[in-house]
């Protein structure tokens, strides 16, 4: 295999990865050859991996399906969170300590500026994990205000009484509050939005199509 | 929620690990084609863990990972099966201790840090061949459009892209036989 064959078929190995195992067959290459290509597109995949990852928070689904995508229907008030920790007579490293434990990648520092700033940044997943900690209602700790400029597919979704009632189930099945339920279920609308342009009956049932599963899931 | 009896969130998990878990679902689904499918792969495994909650985890990001590509080669091999349903994360649950999910998760991982090390290499090549192996190769652009804007030919990427891999395969041998070297001595 002399140079330009050897660019050649890394070029159509690279673009056809489906094809890979045929091409590397062919009789007219030898062992080293193979040995040579092989390692090659070891590193080839690895460069083709390194550019892939997650969507950014806002874009993935996933993400605000388990509540981490900050909503202002589900908005933690640090005057709120201030009293109730106080009330369960934690203090600010306690409570950051005990986030810690739940696999959450907080610090004090966080904690205090949510107490004495702000806390927009706090997604409806801490602030479930947070009540749960501090044995509040997360009712008690959060202020809810009507979502910004949402696209008018999400809130016709939002004004059906079907989406009220997988809220119910949502919240029921994963043991949450019906208010993150709801900033979970909008947030996971609002995911599906910025990747194609589903209408509303399309997003509501996707959604119920996601609350059957988790239920199923849950039956013995 | 988890977070129950000592558990961490799967938010948290999810927020930590979900760059990999998303790497482990291209990586399986792009040798058959279906690359597109990454997303729902991901979805998939969040589902099967919301549902099946495993009991004994020693290595939460080994376990995703391992979900994730047993989801993946669900979806390669039953296109239609588009939910799965728990099964096979049970399968994984009642293997969690086991060597061969161990192995096969330390593998996921290893090639998960492997990918993450790459890119402080391609910071090591000549402008023009990081941008002729970055284009085709990461971003999967034509040849002939990153020809175009290198001012040479589709051939010439080609010859480019290969030394830039061969290039950064040294660079990747040497990091290892160092570290052999370290753990030696």
């Amino acid at each position: 295999m002399d140079d330009n064959e050897r660019d050649h078929l890394i070029t159509d190995l690279i673009e056809n990865p489906q094809h890979r195992e045929r091409i590397l067959q062919e009789p007219r290459l030898s062992d080293q050859d193979r040995e040579d290509l092989h390692t090659l597109l070891d590193i080839a995949d690895e460069v083709w991996l390194s550019a892939k990852g997650a969507p950014s928070l806002e874009d993935d689904p996933v993400a605000a399906m388990l509540g981490l995508v900050p909503e202002p229907e589900c908005r933690l008030v640090p005057a709120s969170l201030a009293r109730a920790r106080k009330r369960a007579r934690l203090t600010v490293s306690d409570l950051a300590e005990r986030l810690q434990g739940r696999g959450w990648d907080f610090d004090k520092g966080d904690v205090f500026r949510w107490e004495t700033r702000t806390a927009a940044d706090v997604p409806p997943a801490v602030i479930q994990a947070v009540a749960a900690i501090l044995d509040s209602p997360v009712d008690h700790l959060i202020s809810s205000s009507a979502s910004e400029s949402l696209p008018a597919q999400i809130l016709a979704a939002l004004k059906d009484p079907l989406f009220k009632h997988l809220v119910t189930r949502w919240a029921k099945a994963r043991s949450i509050s019906e208010s993150v339920a709801t900033a979970m279920l909008e947030g996971r609308m609002l995911a599906t939005v910025h990747r194609g342009d589903p209408d509303t009956k399309q997003l509501l049932r996707s959604l119920e199509s996601l609350v059957d599963s988790i239920e199923q899931g849950e039956r013995p | 929620m988890t977070g129950a009896a000592g558990q961490p969130d799967l938010a948290a998990l999810y927020l930590l690990h979900r760059d990999a878990m998303y790497r482990m679902a291209y990586s399986v689904l792009r040798g058959a084609g279906r690359a597109s499918d990454a997303e729902d792969v991901v979805s998939d495994a969040v589902v099967s863990v919301m549902t099946s909650p495993p009991q004994k985890v020693r290595n939460w990001e080994a376990f995703l990972l391992t979900v994730v590509k047993h989801k993946a080669l669900d979806r390669i091999k039953s296109a239609e099966v588009r939910h799965a349903g728990p099964a096979l994360v049970e399968a994984v649950h009642d293997r969690a201790d086991g060597t061969d999910l161990e192995e096969e998760a330390l593998e996921a991982v290893e090639r998960e840090e492997q990918a993450v090390l790459i890119g402080t290499y391609l910071v090591g090549l000549d402008v023009r061949h990081r941008k002729a192996v970055w284009d085709t190769v990461a971003l999967e652009r034509p040849r002939s459009e990153v020809a175009a804007e290198l001012n040479v030919t589709p051939s010439r990427i080609s010859q480019m892209t290969t030394r830039a891999l061969a290039q950064l395969r040294e660079d990747v041998n040497n990091r290892r036989e160092a570290d052999h070297g370290r753990q030696r001595a």
